[in-house]
């Protein structure tokens, strides 16, 4: 029965994502990313292809955290609209000197159409327009803390301890503690911060994979 | 635009949309320029999540956060996520707390500023009450040194003083049971030896002997020191000399229980002799000496009235039932120990002070003579010490079976069984198997102790296999015979 519920729940998500935003965005032109265009776009960013492609992700990760907290409704499909129109502009021979630059330049136009677009949509359809924030995205606990769990244990032990020793206070010790944590691992905080994010990163992208199996 | 250095606040304005449009530009490209702003930005979004989880923010924060957060399927995710995540690690750290010493995790959250005073007092407190208690106890095992010194001299010199003794000396048989219920009354044969029976506490320091002292005085009053003092038992031909010390004290230590005779000579005294002296097990006599003024060859006889009813001069408890009390009192079938619990503080049931029967502890003329009489050996697959018939006093209702061992058969527990011959059953005692010796017989073996009547007995040693039943091990039939 609450997986039953979870499940509706996750498809009225999808259909107001799907209601909302699918039909309307869409590109300037009718230009299609194709193999030699993105290509292209990765040699801009490294002439190491392998590094290229970290840039490539780092960059698409800027985009979507830049995305989410200006509050895009669909932060994924923003994103991949604004490297679209980077790796076009330069497939096209525009000369981009300041890469990173030029991506921000093209995302704050990206963000204000789908700003636009969203208004545009309210004002058409306010009866028919679901909010977001009124769906419940939270699915069954039992099976996010058996994910939970299971993604932790993925942890070396050191990494789960260090883990556990980052965040197990509350202010006000959390910082004193922080530091004497990165003292004793012989690095700095910010350096501790950084670790640690790229572990709960991993952890919530386990755990979203590890749902997707329920 | 030249990246410059964002604040936490700033950072935290920013994901809750509180920036005025240049300053969200100014971070946005910030962190798009800058791999480690960008970096900053998202540990600095944990944060925020996480005191949102933790319920940290301030109400107003509160409220923002949920409106810019908690409206999007990405925040609300990441809200999800920090909850769980902050009730696993909670729940990993008091597993830890379970498992671990966390002495020092509590210094560690010490070290915060806001305890860190508590605890500098805390600590004080504690280091002065400890070096109060300390000093004080140095104090306390100073004393008990000392009177531990002086218990160490005392006992040196009786050691010393008892060394002359030989074999010869020595009075008793050691059993019991030998004493005859008319004693002879002749003391000035050897054979006929005066036997006393002593009740003492183990603890004490009783070795069944006693203690003569006193002090040589001139007419005046005055000490008299190099007097040669002798005292004798003509009975054992016991015999012990030593002088008077500067204060003209004596001190006659270990000396076996009898009636002496004590000789002094100094020179310009006459030589005084007194006789009759009882000295009683463990009750200290005190005889001072009076020499009267006239040649050595001239003698004073004496007659003793000394009478020790108190001991004043140390900590031992114990009495003694001479002759004539062993023949004049009235005594069911002659049963001398019957005597003992006649003595202050001592009943029915071997109790000795208040001590229980079983640390009792009963010598004959100085020798112990309990330990054989009611304790026997159990080994399975053999008899019980060999005997087949158990000799106690009757006021010793108690007897101890001591079960021995061997390695091979110490991982079962034992139940000890007594029934009577016809079957009633009599007693049920389960052995608990506690010990791993490291030996061929185990070296505190599990004890028994059991209040059987005179009678015919059949003990079965039944042993205990892990599935809880029982098999029984070794059979044994004797008798109890109470006197």
């Amino acid at each position: 029965m609450r997986n039953a519920e979870a499940l509706s729940q996750t498809f009225a998500v999808l259909r107001v994502f799907q209601n909302v935003s699918l039909p309307k965005v869409t590109p300037k032109s009718e230009w299609v990313l194709n193999q030699a265009a993105f290509d292209g776009f990765l040699a801009t960013l490294d002439i190491d292809r392998d590094k290229a492609g970290e840039k490539y992700e780092y960059i698409r990760l800027k985009l979507l955290r830049y995305f989410q907290w200006c509050g895009s409704e669909v932060p994924d499909i923003d994103a991949d609209e604004t490297i679209n129109r980077v790796t076009r502009r330069i497939y096209e021979g525009q000369d981009v000197y300041n890469l990173t630059g030029y991506v921000f330049g093209v995302a704050k136009l990206v963000h204000a159409e789908s700003l636009k677009r969203r208004n545009q949509i309210r004002a058409l359809d306010e009866e028919s327009f679901i909010d977001p924030s009124s769906t419940g995205v939270e699915v069954e606990t039992a099976n996010y803390q058996e994910c939970l769990e299971r993604c932790l244990g993925r942890f070396s032990d050191e990494d789960r301890e260090v883990i556990t020793e980052y965040y197990r206070y509350k202010k006000p010790d959390k910082i004193d503690c922080r530091k004497r944590l990165a003292a004793r691992l012989g690095i700095s905080l910010n350096t501790l911060r950084v670790k640690m994010h790229r572990h709960r990163m991993n952890l919530e992208a386990c755990i979203e994979k590890c749902l997707g199996r329920y | 635009m030249a990246a410059r250095l964002i604040s936490d606040t700033q950072r935290v304005r920013y994901l809750l949309g509180l920036c005025s449009l240049a300053e969200r530009e100014d971070i946005e490209w910030n962190y798009f320029e800058d791999d480690d702003a960008f970096q900053e930005m998202l540990t600095a979004e944990d944060d925020l999540i996480d005191g949102y989880a933790h319920g940290e923010l301030t109400s107003e924060i509160r409220r923002t956060f949920e409106n810019r957060f908690l409206s999007s399927l990405y925040g609300r995710k990441r809200v999800q996520f920090a909850r769980a995540f902050a009730g696993a690690v909670s729940a990993t750290r008091s597993v830890e707390t379970k498992h671990r010493g966390t002495w020092l995790d509590s210094f560690k959250s010490l070290q915060s500023p806001g305890r860190l005073r508590t605890a500098t007092i805390a600590a004080v407190i504690v280091f002065v009450t400890v070096f109060a208690w300390l000093f004080i106890d140095r104090r306390r095992m100073t004393n008990e040194l000392r009177e531990l010194h002086a218990e160490f001299a005392e006992l040196s010199k009786r050691t010393v003083a008892s060394q002359p003794r030989s074999a010869t000396e020595r009075t008793g048989t050691g059993d019991i049971t030998a004493i005859p219920p008319e004693l002879p009354s002749q003391p000035d044969k050897p054979r006929h030896r005066e036997r006393t029976t002593t009740a003492t506490q183990r603890t004490t320091s009783s070795n069944g002997g006693s203690t003569v002292r006193g002090t040589a005085k001139d007419p005046n009053g005055n000490v008299v020191s190099g007097a040669t003092v002798t005292i004798t038992d003509s009975a054992r031909y016991f015999t012990r000399t030593q002088s008077t010390n500067k204060d003209g004290a004596y001190v006659f230590n270990a000396i076996p229980p009898g009636t002496y005779s004590i000789e002094v000579t100094a020179p310009g005294f006459k030589t005084a002799l007194a006789s009759g002296l009882a000295v009683l097990v463990d009750t200290p006599t005190v005889w001072d000496l009076h020499l009267e003024l006239g040649a050595v060859s001239e003698t004073v006889n004496i007659t003793s009235t000394a009478e020790a009813a108190i001991n004043t001069s140390d900590a031992i408890l114990g009495n003694n039932f001479e002759r004539q009390k062993i023949t004049q009192l009235p005594l069911n079938a002659r049963n001398v120990p019957n005597l003992l619990t006649l003595q202050p503080g001592t009943t029915t049931d071997g109790y000795v002070a208040g001590r229980r029967a079983d640390q009792a502890n009963i010598a004959l003329d100085g020798v112990d003579v309990v330990e054989p009489l009611n304790t026997y050996f159990l080994k399975p697959w053999n008899t019980i010490s060999g005997e087949t018939s158990i000799r106690i006093p009757s006021f010793l209702k108690w007897i101890r079976f001591q079960l021995e061992l061997e390695t091979a058969a110490i991982h079962y527990d034992y139940r000890l069984i007594i029934k009577t011959v016809d079957d009633r059953p009599v007693t049920s005692v389960d052995w608990i198997e506690p010990v791993t010796p490291n030996q061929t017989i185990i070296d505190t073996p599990a004890i028994a102790t059991v209040d059987l009547s005179s009678g015919d007995y059949v003990l079965l040693l039944m042993e205990k296999k892990p599935d809880g039943s029982t098999v029984k091990v070794a059979e044994y039939s004797f008798e109890v015979i109470k006197y």
